[in-house]
Protein backbone atom coordinates (compact mmCIF):
# COMPACT_ATOMS: atom_id res chain seq x y z
CA UNK A 1 0.00 0.00 0.00
CA UNK A 2 1.10 3.88 -0.63
CA UNK A 3 1.39 6.48 1.52
CA UNK A 4 -1.37 8.49 -0.02
CA UNK A 5 -3.69 4.93 1.02
CA UNK A 6 -2.82 4.72 4.44
CA UNK A 7 -3.43 8.66 4.73
CA UNK A 8 -6.91 8.57 2.95
CA UNK A 9 -7.97 5.49 5.05
CA UNK A 10 -7.04 7.27 8.46
CA UNK A 11 -8.92 10.51 7.09
CA UNK A 12 -11.82 8.12 6.70
CA UNK A 13 -11.75 6.27 9.74
CA UNK A 14 -11.41 9.35 11.61
CA UNK A 15 -14.84 10.59 10.07
CA UNK A 16 -16.29 7.50 12.03
CA UNK A 17 -14.72 7.45 15.18
CA UNK A 18 -12.48 10.20 16.15
CA UNK A 19 -9.27 8.95 16.63
CA UNK A 20 -7.21 12.01 15.62
CA UNK A 21 -6.85 15.12 17.15
CA UNK A 22 -4.83 16.60 14.79
CA UNK A 23 -4.52 14.80 10.68
CA UNK A 24 -1.55 15.74 9.28
CA UNK A 25 -0.80 14.60 5.32
CA UNK A 26 2.51 13.27 4.64
CA UNK A 27 3.37 12.87 1.18
CA UNK A 28 6.03 9.92 1.90
CA UNK A 29 7.41 7.34 4.17
CA UNK A 30 5.50 4.77 6.25
CA UNK A 31 2.75 7.31 7.96
CA UNK A 32 2.85 6.08 11.74
CA UNK A 33 0.12 7.50 14.31
CA UNK A 34 1.45 8.95 17.33
CA UNK A 35 -0.03 9.65 20.68
CA UNK A 36 -0.48 13.46 20.94
CA UNK A 37 1.38 13.92 23.86
CA UNK A 38 4.51 12.75 21.53
CA UNK A 39 6.13 16.18 20.29
CA UNK A 40 6.58 16.37 16.56
CA UNK A 41 8.17 19.36 14.53
CA UNK A 42 6.03 20.99 12.46
CA UNK A 43 2.66 18.92 13.83
CA UNK A 44 0.86 20.19 16.56
CA UNK A 45 1.25 18.64 19.76
CA UNK A 46 -1.70 19.19 22.39
CA UNK A 47 -1.59 16.25 24.85
CA UNK A 48 -5.37 16.52 24.16
CA UNK A 49 -5.54 19.50 26.38
CA UNK A 50 -7.06 23.23 25.83
CA UNK A 51 -3.74 24.96 27.27
CA UNK A 52 -1.76 23.49 24.66
CA UNK A 53 -3.98 24.39 21.47
CA UNK A 54 -1.94 26.04 18.96
CA UNK A 55 1.29 24.80 20.12
CA UNK A 56 3.66 23.64 17.13
CA UNK A 57 6.97 21.76 18.62
CA UNK A 58 10.33 23.13 16.65
CA UNK A 59 11.76 20.05 17.47
CA UNK A 60 11.16 16.40 17.09
CA UNK A 61 10.83 13.98 20.30
CA UNK A 62 13.50 11.21 20.40
CA UNK A 63 11.59 8.86 18.90
CA UNK A 64 10.16 10.23 16.14
CA UNK A 65 13.64 11.64 14.86
CA UNK A 66 14.55 7.72 14.95
CA UNK A 67 11.60 6.40 13.72
CA UNK A 68 12.08 9.03 10.53
CA UNK A 69 15.68 7.71 10.28
CA UNK A 70 14.00 4.57 9.25
CA UNK A 71 11.54 6.09 6.62
CA UNK A 72 8.86 6.97 8.80
CA UNK A 73 6.67 9.65 8.70
CA UNK A 74 4.11 11.17 11.19
CA UNK A 75 0.24 10.40 10.08
CA UNK A 76 -1.79 12.60 12.87
CA UNK A 77 -1.87 12.82 16.48
CA UNK A 78 -4.13 10.25 18.31
CA UNK A 79 -6.80 11.20 20.62
CA UNK A 80 -5.82 10.98 24.72
CA UNK A 81 -7.49 11.68 27.65
CA UNK A 82 -6.21 15.81 29.00
CA UNK A 83 -2.19 14.91 29.88
CA UNK A 84 -2.77 11.14 30.27
CA UNK A 85 -5.31 12.02 32.76
CA UNK A 86 -7.51 8.95 32.58
CA UNK A 87 -8.62 5.51 31.78
CA UNK A 88 -11.35 5.99 29.30
CA UNK A 89 -9.72 8.69 26.64
CA UNK A 90 -12.96 10.28 27.71
CA UNK A 91 -11.33 13.47 29.95
CA UNK A 92 -10.67 15.59 26.90
CA UNK A 93 -12.70 17.35 23.94
CA UNK A 94 -11.93 14.87 20.70
CA UNK A 95 -13.05 11.18 22.28
CA UNK A 96 -11.98 8.77 20.44
CA UNK A 97 -15.13 5.59 19.75
CA UNK A 98 -14.13 1.60 20.30
CA UNK A 99 -14.42 0.38 16.67
CA UNK A 100 -15.49 -2.67 17.77
CA UNK A 101 -19.11 -1.00 19.44
CA UNK A 102 -18.96 2.91 18.93
CA UNK A 103 -21.12 3.26 22.32
CA UNK A 104 -18.47 2.32 24.22
CA UNK A 105 -15.14 4.06 24.83
CA UNK A 106 -11.79 2.63 23.48
CA UNK A 107 -9.61 2.79 27.08
CA UNK A 108 -7.18 5.38 27.74
CA UNK A 109 -5.23 7.16 28.09
CA UNK A 110 -3.94 6.00 24.72
CA UNK A 111 -7.36 5.54 23.49
CA UNK A 112 -6.38 7.19 20.22
CA UNK A 113 -3.59 4.79 18.86
CA UNK A 114 -5.37 1.51 20.05
CA UNK A 115 -8.63 2.56 18.33
CA UNK A 116 -6.58 3.64 14.92
CA UNK A 117 -4.48 -0.19 15.29
CA UNK A 118 -7.95 -1.90 15.56
CA UNK A 119 -9.82 -0.19 12.89
CA UNK A 120 -7.09 0.39 10.61
CA UNK A 121 -6.54 -2.46 7.62
CA UNK A 122 -2.54 -1.08 7.21
CA UNK A 123 -1.12 0.64 9.94
CA UNK A 124 1.02 -2.35 11.70
CA UNK A 125 2.03 -0.20 15.05
CA UNK A 126 1.31 3.63 16.52
CA UNK A 127 3.16 5.10 18.79
CA UNK A 128 1.43 5.31 23.08
CA UNK A 129 2.19 6.45 26.05
CA UNK A 130 1.73 4.65 29.75
CA UNK A 131 1.99 6.49 33.38
CA UNK A 132 -0.25 3.89 35.01
CA UNK A 133 -1.31 1.75 32.56
CA UNK A 134 -2.68 4.45 29.49
CA UNK A 135 -0.86 1.29 27.01
CA UNK A 136 -2.36 -1.58 28.29
CA UNK A 137 -6.33 -0.49 28.96
CA UNK A 138 -6.65 0.87 25.73
CA UNK A 139 -5.01 -2.37 23.99
CA UNK A 140 -7.21 -4.51 26.20
CA UNK A 141 -10.40 -2.61 25.40
CA UNK A 142 -9.93 -2.34 21.59
CA UNK A 143 -8.41 -5.68 20.95
CA UNK A 144 -4.44 -5.04 19.72
CA UNK A 145 -0.97 -5.60 21.22
CA UNK A 146 0.20 -3.41 23.83
CA UNK A 147 3.66 -3.03 24.63
CA UNK A 148 5.23 -0.87 27.48
CA UNK A 149 8.66 -1.20 27.75
CA UNK A 150 10.89 -1.22 31.30
CA UNK A 151 11.18 2.30 32.35
CA UNK A 152 14.00 3.96 31.08
CA UNK A 153 14.17 1.46 27.76
CA UNK A 154 13.12 4.20 25.38
CA UNK A 155 13.81 7.77 25.65
CA UNK A 156 11.11 10.11 27.22
CA UNK A 157 12.55 13.26 25.74
CA UNK A 158 9.86 15.70 23.52
CA UNK A 159 7.24 13.52 25.83
CA UNK A 160 4.30 16.03 27.25
CA UNK A 161 5.47 14.75 31.19
CA UNK A 162 2.93 13.84 33.24
CA UNK A 163 4.70 11.95 35.88
CA UNK A 164 8.76 11.63 35.45
CA UNK A 165 9.01 8.88 37.35
CA UNK A 166 6.29 6.79 35.68
CA UNK A 167 5.85 8.06 32.10
CA UNK A 168 7.15 5.56 29.33
CA UNK A 169 6.72 5.93 25.59
CA UNK A 170 5.81 2.51 24.36
CA UNK A 171 4.07 0.95 21.27
CA UNK A 172 0.33 -0.28 20.17
CA UNK A 173 0.29 -2.46 17.64
CA UNK A 174 -1.11 -5.48 15.35
CA UNK A 175 0.78 -8.66 16.69
CA UNK A 176 3.85 -8.71 19.33
CA UNK A 177 6.21 -9.26 16.16
CA UNK A 178 5.04 -5.59 14.70
CA UNK A 179 5.00 -4.20 18.84
CA UNK A 180 8.81 -5.68 18.72
CA UNK A 181 9.99 -4.01 15.77
CA UNK A 182 8.88 -0.70 16.70
CA UNK A 183 10.80 -0.80 19.62
CA UNK A 184 13.91 -2.05 17.75
CA UNK A 185 13.67 1.46 16.17
CA UNK A 186 12.50 3.45 19.33
CA UNK A 187 14.55 2.06 22.21
CA UNK A 188 18.09 2.36 23.61
CA UNK A 189 20.08 5.47 25.44
CA UNK A 190 19.46 8.89 24.35
CA UNK A 191 22.01 11.59 25.63
CA UNK A 192 18.68 13.89 26.28
CA UNK A 193 17.12 11.54 28.43
CA UNK A 194 19.38 11.17 31.55
CA UNK A 195 16.69 8.23 33.57
CA UNK A 196 16.68 6.38 29.86
CA UNK A 197 19.85 4.13 30.24
CA UNK A 198 18.14 0.73 28.91
CA UNK A 199 19.75 -0.84 26.37
CA UNK A 200 18.65 -0.78 22.52
CA UNK A 201 16.11 -3.39 21.89
CA UNK A 202 16.79 -7.03 19.81
CA UNK A 203 13.80 -8.79 18.42
CA UNK A 204 14.33 -12.16 20.16
CA UNK A 205 14.85 -15.44 18.68
CA UNK A 206 11.73 -18.36 19.36
CA UNK A 207 10.76 -18.99 22.81
CA UNK A 208 12.94 -22.40 23.39
CA UNK A 209 11.83 -23.14 26.93
CA UNK A 210 8.81 -23.81 29.02
CA UNK A 211 7.48 -20.39 31.21
CA UNK A 212 6.79 -20.34 34.94
CA UNK A 213 3.57 -18.35 35.03
CA UNK A 214 3.03 -16.70 38.29
CA UNK A 215 -0.75 -14.97 38.97
CA UNK A 216 -1.11 -13.47 42.03
CA UNK A 217 -3.78 -14.58 44.02
CA UNK A 218 -4.04 -10.56 45.43
CA UNK A 219 -5.21 -9.33 41.99
CA UNK A 220 -7.47 -12.20 41.76
CA UNK A 221 -9.17 -11.15 44.58
CA UNK A 222 -10.52 -8.37 43.19
CA UNK A 223 -13.26 -7.31 41.46
CA UNK A 224 -13.18 -8.35 38.50
CA UNK A 225 -15.88 -9.11 35.66
CA UNK A 226 -16.79 -12.86 36.02
CA UNK A 227 -16.65 -12.69 32.37
CA UNK A 228 -13.62 -11.73 32.01
CA UNK A 229 -12.38 -13.51 34.52
CA UNK A 230 -13.39 -16.82 32.47
CA UNK A 231 -11.51 -15.65 29.02
CA UNK A 232 -8.28 -15.55 31.62
CA UNK A 233 -8.82 -18.88 33.19
CA UNK A 234 -9.27 -20.04 29.73
CA UNK A 235 -6.04 -18.04 28.77
CA UNK A 236 -3.89 -19.83 31.50
CA UNK A 237 -5.39 -23.26 30.17
CA UNK A 238 -3.95 -22.42 26.90
CA UNK A 239 -0.42 -21.63 28.29
CA UNK A 240 -0.75 -24.67 30.22
CA UNK A 241 -0.89 -26.39 26.68
CA UNK A 242 1.65 -24.80 25.37
CA UNK A 243 3.62 -26.75 28.51
CA UNK A 244 4.16 -24.16 30.63
CA UNK A 245 3.50 -24.33 33.95
CA UNK A 246 0.83 -22.32 35.95
CA UNK A 247 1.31 -21.38 39.75
CA UNK A 248 -0.15 -18.32 42.28
CA UNK A 249 2.28 -15.72 43.53
CA UNK A 250 1.74 -13.23 46.01
CA UNK A 251 2.32 -9.21 45.93
CA UNK A 252 0.97 -8.36 49.55
CA UNK A 253 1.55 -4.83 48.94
CA UNK A 254 -1.15 -4.81 46.20
CA UNK A 255 -3.91 -3.16 48.33
CA UNK A 256 -1.31 0.14 48.98
CA UNK A 257 -0.76 -0.03 45.55
CA UNK A 258 -3.71 1.89 43.69
CA UNK A 259 -2.97 4.76 46.26
CA UNK A 260 0.92 5.31 46.26
CA UNK A 261 0.76 5.15 42.25
CA UNK A 262 -1.83 7.91 42.42
CA UNK A 263 -0.35 10.33 44.97
CA UNK A 264 3.22 9.80 43.45
CA UNK A 265 1.24 10.68 40.20
CA UNK A 266 -0.60 13.63 41.17
CA UNK A 267 1.90 15.16 42.61
CA UNK A 268 4.58 14.58 39.82
CA UNK A 269 2.16 16.19 37.65
CA UNK A 270 0.95 19.17 39.59
CA UNK A 271 5.01 19.62 39.41
CA UNK A 272 4.96 19.74 35.32
CA UNK A 273 1.77 21.41 35.17
CA UNK A 274 3.20 24.43 36.62
CA UNK A 275 4.37 25.52 33.25
CA UNK A 276 1.68 25.98 31.49
CA UNK A 277 0.91 30.20 32.27
CA UNK A 278 -0.33 31.22 28.97
CA UNK A 279 3.49 33.31 28.34
CA UNK A 280 5.61 30.84 26.07
CA UNK A 281 3.39 28.67 23.91
CA UNK A 282 0.03 27.40 23.91
CA UNK A 283 -3.38 28.76 25.00
CA UNK A 284 -3.56 32.40 26.12
CA UNK A 285 -5.47 35.23 27.24
CA UNK A 286 -4.31 39.38 26.39
CA UNK A 287 -1.55 40.61 28.59
CA UNK A 288 -3.64 43.80 28.96
CA UNK A 289 -6.17 43.63 31.78
CA UNK A 290 -4.82 40.19 32.77
CA UNK A 291 -3.60 41.78 35.89
CA UNK A 292 -0.09 40.77 37.59
CA UNK A 293 1.91 37.70 36.73
CA UNK A 294 -0.25 35.71 39.52
CA UNK A 295 -3.42 36.94 38.29
CA UNK A 296 -2.77 36.25 34.66
CA UNK A 297 -0.97 32.85 35.06
CA UNK A 298 -3.97 31.70 37.57
CA UNK A 299 -6.87 33.23 34.76
CA UNK A 300 -5.14 31.47 31.86
CA UNK A 301 -4.87 28.04 34.08
CA UNK A 302 -8.51 28.80 35.41
CA UNK A 303 -9.88 28.85 31.66
CA UNK A 304 -8.04 25.97 29.92
CA UNK A 305 -7.36 23.38 32.10
CA UNK A 306 -9.94 20.84 32.10
CA UNK A 307 -12.17 19.59 35.05
CA UNK A 308 -9.68 16.30 35.72
CA UNK A 309 -6.08 18.24 34.97
CA UNK A 310 -7.51 20.78 38.21
CA UNK A 311 -8.58 17.94 40.41
CA UNK A 312 -5.19 16.94 39.66
CA UNK A 313 -2.78 19.60 40.31
CA UNK A 314 -5.23 20.48 43.62
CA UNK A 315 -4.63 16.97 44.84
CA UNK A 316 -0.95 16.77 43.69
CA UNK A 317 -0.62 20.10 45.64
CA UNK A 318 -2.13 19.12 49.08
CA UNK A 319 -0.13 15.52 48.84
CA UNK A 320 3.10 17.71 48.78
CA UNK A 321 2.67 20.20 51.29
CA UNK A 322 4.28 20.91 54.33
CA UNK A 323 2.42 18.37 56.74
CA UNK A 324 1.18 16.63 54.39
CA UNK A 325 4.39 15.89 52.68
CA UNK A 326 5.49 12.78 55.08
CA UNK A 327 1.74 10.96 55.36
CA UNK A 328 0.86 10.86 51.48
CA UNK A 329 4.26 11.21 49.18
CA UNK A 330 6.89 10.59 51.69
CA UNK A 331 4.69 6.89 52.70
CA UNK A 332 3.95 6.58 48.92
CA UNK A 333 7.62 6.54 47.93
CA UNK A 334 8.12 3.46 50.54
CA UNK A 335 4.80 1.57 49.34
CA UNK A 336 6.59 1.91 45.86
CA UNK A 337 10.23 0.10 47.59
CA UNK A 338 7.44 -2.54 49.36
CA UNK A 339 5.92 -3.16 46.00
CA UNK A 340 9.58 -3.72 43.99
CA UNK A 341 10.37 -6.18 46.26
CA UNK A 342 7.26 -7.62 46.84
CA UNK A 343 7.90 -8.00 42.83
CA UNK A 344 11.60 -9.11 43.22
CA UNK A 345 10.46 -12.54 46.16
CA UNK A 346 7.93 -13.35 43.52
CA UNK A 347 9.72 -13.43 39.92
CA UNK A 348 12.37 -15.73 42.39
CA UNK A 349 9.59 -18.61 41.91
CA UNK A 350 8.67 -17.56 38.09
CA UNK A 351 9.37 -16.08 35.13
CA UNK A 352 6.30 -14.04 33.83
CA UNK A 353 3.02 -12.93 35.88
CA UNK A 354 -0.02 -13.23 34.29
CA UNK A 355 -2.87 -11.25 34.71
CA UNK A 356 -6.19 -9.92 33.88
CA UNK A 357 -5.15 -6.74 31.99
CA UNK A 358 -8.71 -4.84 32.98
CA UNK A 359 -10.99 -5.88 34.85
CA UNK A 360 -13.74 -5.29 32.71
CA UNK A 361 -14.63 -4.79 29.13
CA UNK A 362 -14.76 -1.02 27.36
CA UNK A 363 -17.55 0.76 29.09
CA UNK A 364 -20.04 2.64 27.53
CA UNK A 365 -20.07 6.72 27.58
CA UNK A 366 -23.10 6.06 28.96
CA UNK A 367 -21.92 4.22 32.28
CA UNK A 368 -18.70 6.46 32.29
CA UNK A 369 -20.13 9.45 32.89
CA UNK A 370 -21.91 7.79 35.97
CA UNK A 371 -18.50 7.04 37.41
CA UNK A 372 -16.92 9.29 40.13
CA UNK A 373 -13.08 10.48 40.14
CA UNK A 374 -12.61 7.55 42.46
CA UNK A 375 -13.89 4.86 41.09
CA UNK A 376 -12.17 5.88 37.64
CA UNK A 377 -8.67 5.42 39.60
CA UNK A 378 -10.15 2.29 40.57
CA UNK A 379 -10.51 0.86 37.26
CA UNK A 380 -6.23 0.97 37.19
CA UNK A 381 -5.56 -1.75 39.43
CA UNK A 382 -4.49 -4.30 37.95
CA UNK A 383 -2.53 -2.21 35.71
CA UNK A 384 -1.06 -0.41 38.37
CA UNK A 385 1.15 -2.11 40.27
CA UNK A 386 3.73 -2.66 36.44
CA UNK A 387 3.66 0.86 36.16
CA UNK A 388 4.68 1.97 39.48
CA UNK A 389 7.45 -0.88 39.50
CA UNK A 390 8.56 0.03 36.04
CA UNK A 391 8.23 -3.55 35.04
CA UNK A 392 8.25 -3.84 31.27
CA UNK A 393 4.10 -5.64 30.42
CA UNK A 394 2.31 -6.84 27.79
CA UNK A 395 -1.32 -6.86 26.87
CA UNK A 396 -2.21 -9.55 24.02
CA UNK A 397 -6.21 -10.48 22.95
CA UNK A 398 -7.67 -13.38 24.84
CA UNK A 399 -11.30 -13.52 23.39
CA UNK A 400 -14.05 -11.90 23.78
CA UNK A 401 -16.68 -10.76 26.64
CA UNK A 402 -20.31 -10.03 25.81
CA UNK A 403 -18.74 -9.36 22.48
CA UNK A 404 -16.00 -7.07 23.10
CA UNK A 405 -12.15 -7.49 23.57
CA UNK A 406 -10.44 -8.70 27.05
CA UNK A 407 -7.11 -8.38 27.38
CA UNK A 408 -4.05 -10.81 29.30
CA UNK A 409 -1.25 -9.04 31.20
CA UNK A 410 2.39 -10.32 30.88
CA UNK A 411 4.60 -8.96 33.11
CA UNK A 412 7.95 -9.51 33.29
CA UNK A 413 10.89 -8.11 35.52
CA UNK A 414 13.20 -5.08 34.73
CA UNK A 415 14.96 -5.38 31.37
CA UNK A 416 13.47 -8.80 30.37
CA UNK A 417 11.44 -6.98 27.47
CA UNK A 418 12.47 -9.63 24.75
CA UNK A 419 11.23 -11.96 27.06
CA UNK A 420 7.80 -10.74 26.75
CA UNK A 421 7.53 -10.74 22.90
CA UNK A 422 8.92 -14.26 22.87
CA UNK A 423 5.99 -15.37 25.66
CA UNK A 424 3.73 -13.18 23.85
CA UNK A 425 4.21 -14.67 19.96
CA UNK A 426 4.58 -18.81 21.78
CA UNK A 427 1.15 -17.52 23.23
CA UNK A 428 -0.44 -17.04 20.05
CA UNK A 429 -0.59 -13.01 19.27
CA UNK B 1 -9.04 17.34 54.24
CA UNK B 2 -7.60 20.34 55.98
CA UNK B 3 -7.56 23.03 53.95
CA UNK B 4 -9.61 24.94 52.24
CA UNK B 5 -10.08 24.70 48.99
CA UNK B 6 -9.42 28.24 47.98
CA UNK B 7 -5.77 28.32 49.57
CA UNK B 8 -5.10 25.22 47.44
CA UNK B 9 -6.15 27.19 44.63
CA UNK B 10 -4.48 30.05 45.96
CA UNK B 11 -0.82 27.82 45.73
CA UNK B 12 -1.70 25.90 42.26
CA UNK B 13 -2.07 29.68 40.81
CA UNK B 14 -5.11 28.18 39.84
CA UNK B 15 -8.60 30.21 39.06
CA UNK B 16 -11.86 27.86 40.06
CA UNK B 17 -15.54 29.04 39.74
CA UNK B 18 -17.96 28.73 42.25
CA UNK B 19 -19.32 25.36 40.72
CA UNK B 20 -15.39 24.52 41.06
CA UNK B 21 -14.86 25.05 44.28
CA UNK B 22 -18.04 23.16 45.55
CA UNK B 23 -17.51 19.78 43.75
CA UNK B 24 -13.94 19.50 44.44
CA UNK B 25 -14.60 20.56 48.11
CA UNK B 26 -16.91 17.50 48.75
CA UNK B 27 -14.82 15.26 45.75
CA UNK B 28 -10.96 16.14 47.68
CA UNK B 29 -11.97 14.93 50.81
CA UNK B 30 -13.10 11.26 49.84
CA UNK B 31 -10.24 11.14 47.58
CA UNK B 32 -7.46 11.75 50.30
CA UNK B 33 -9.42 9.25 52.70
CA UNK B 34 -8.73 6.62 50.39
CA UNK B 35 -5.44 7.26 49.73
CA UNK B 36 -4.82 7.48 54.11
CA UNK B 37 -4.75 3.70 53.69
CA UNK B 38 -1.37 3.94 53.04
CA UNK B 39 -0.51 4.86 56.49
CA UNK B 40 -1.19 1.00 57.03
CA UNK B 41 1.50 0.17 55.04
CA UNK B 42 4.27 -1.94 56.90
CA UNK B 43 6.82 0.82 55.65
CA UNK B 44 9.30 0.76 58.73
CA UNK B 45 13.17 0.83 57.40
CA UNK B 46 11.63 0.85 53.97
CA UNK B 47 13.26 3.34 52.36
CA UNK B 48 11.64 5.49 49.71
CA UNK B 49 11.96 4.72 45.74
CA UNK B 50 11.96 8.02 44.05
CA UNK B 51 12.55 5.68 40.59
CA UNK B 52 12.20 2.49 39.89
CA UNK B 53 15.37 1.89 38.54
CA UNK B 54 18.60 2.42 39.69
CA UNK B 55 19.76 5.03 37.95
CA UNK B 56 23.53 5.88 37.28
CA UNK B 57 25.05 9.07 37.02
CA UNK B 58 25.69 9.79 32.97
CA UNK B 59 27.66 12.40 31.39
CA UNK B 60 28.06 13.34 27.85
CA UNK B 61 30.58 15.67 26.13
CA UNK B 62 31.26 18.86 27.46
CA UNK B 63 31.02 20.53 23.75
CA UNK B 64 28.64 23.05 22.63
CA UNK B 65 25.74 22.38 20.02
CA UNK B 66 23.49 24.14 18.57
CA UNK B 67 20.19 25.50 20.24
CA UNK B 68 16.19 26.20 18.99
CA UNK B 69 17.26 29.34 16.86
CA UNK B 70 16.04 33.01 18.30
CA UNK B 71 12.54 32.93 16.37
CA UNK B 72 12.03 28.80 16.79
CA UNK B 73 11.89 29.83 20.54
CA UNK B 74 9.72 32.60 19.75
CA UNK B 75 6.99 31.24 17.23
CA UNK B 76 4.96 29.74 19.82
CA UNK B 77 3.70 33.01 21.40
CA UNK B 78 1.59 35.82 21.08
CA UNK B 79 3.17 37.84 23.93
CA UNK B 80 6.79 39.18 22.13
CA UNK B 81 8.40 42.31 21.68
CA UNK B 82 11.80 43.08 20.10
CA UNK B 83 13.00 39.61 20.09
CA UNK B 84 11.76 38.68 23.68
CA UNK B 85 8.66 37.44 25.33
CA UNK B 86 6.49 39.67 27.27
CA UNK B 87 4.79 39.06 30.17
CA UNK B 88 2.43 40.42 32.42
CA UNK B 89 3.24 43.75 34.63
CA UNK B 90 5.03 42.65 38.14
CA UNK B 91 2.53 44.43 40.44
Amino acid sequence: MSTADIVQEAQELNKKFSFFITLADPKDGIPVAVKDNICTQGIQTTAGSKILQGYVPPFDATVISRLKAKGYSVLGKTAMDEFGFGTFSANTSVIPKNPHDPKRCCGGSSGGSAGYIAASKHARFALAQSTGGSISAPAAFCGVVGFTPTYGRVSRYGLVDYANSLDKIGVIAKTVRDAAEAMGIIAGKDEHDETCQGEPFTIPAKLAKKLTIGVPKEWLAQKIDPEVRKQFDAALEQCKKLGWTVKDVSIPSTDYALSAYYVIALAEASTNLAKYCGLRYGATIQLEGGGDYTAFFSKVRGEFFGQEAKRRILLGTYVRMAGYRDKYYGQALKVRQLLLNDFAKAFRGCDIIAAPTMPIIAPTFDDIAKLSPLEEYAMDTLTVPANLAGLPHLSVPCGRAKGMPVGLHFIAPQGKDELLVQAGEAYGA
Amino acid sequence: MNEPIDKLARIARLNLTKEERELFAKQLGSILEAFSILAKAPTKGVEPALHPVALQPVRREDKAKPGLKHEQALANTQHKEEGFFKGPKVK
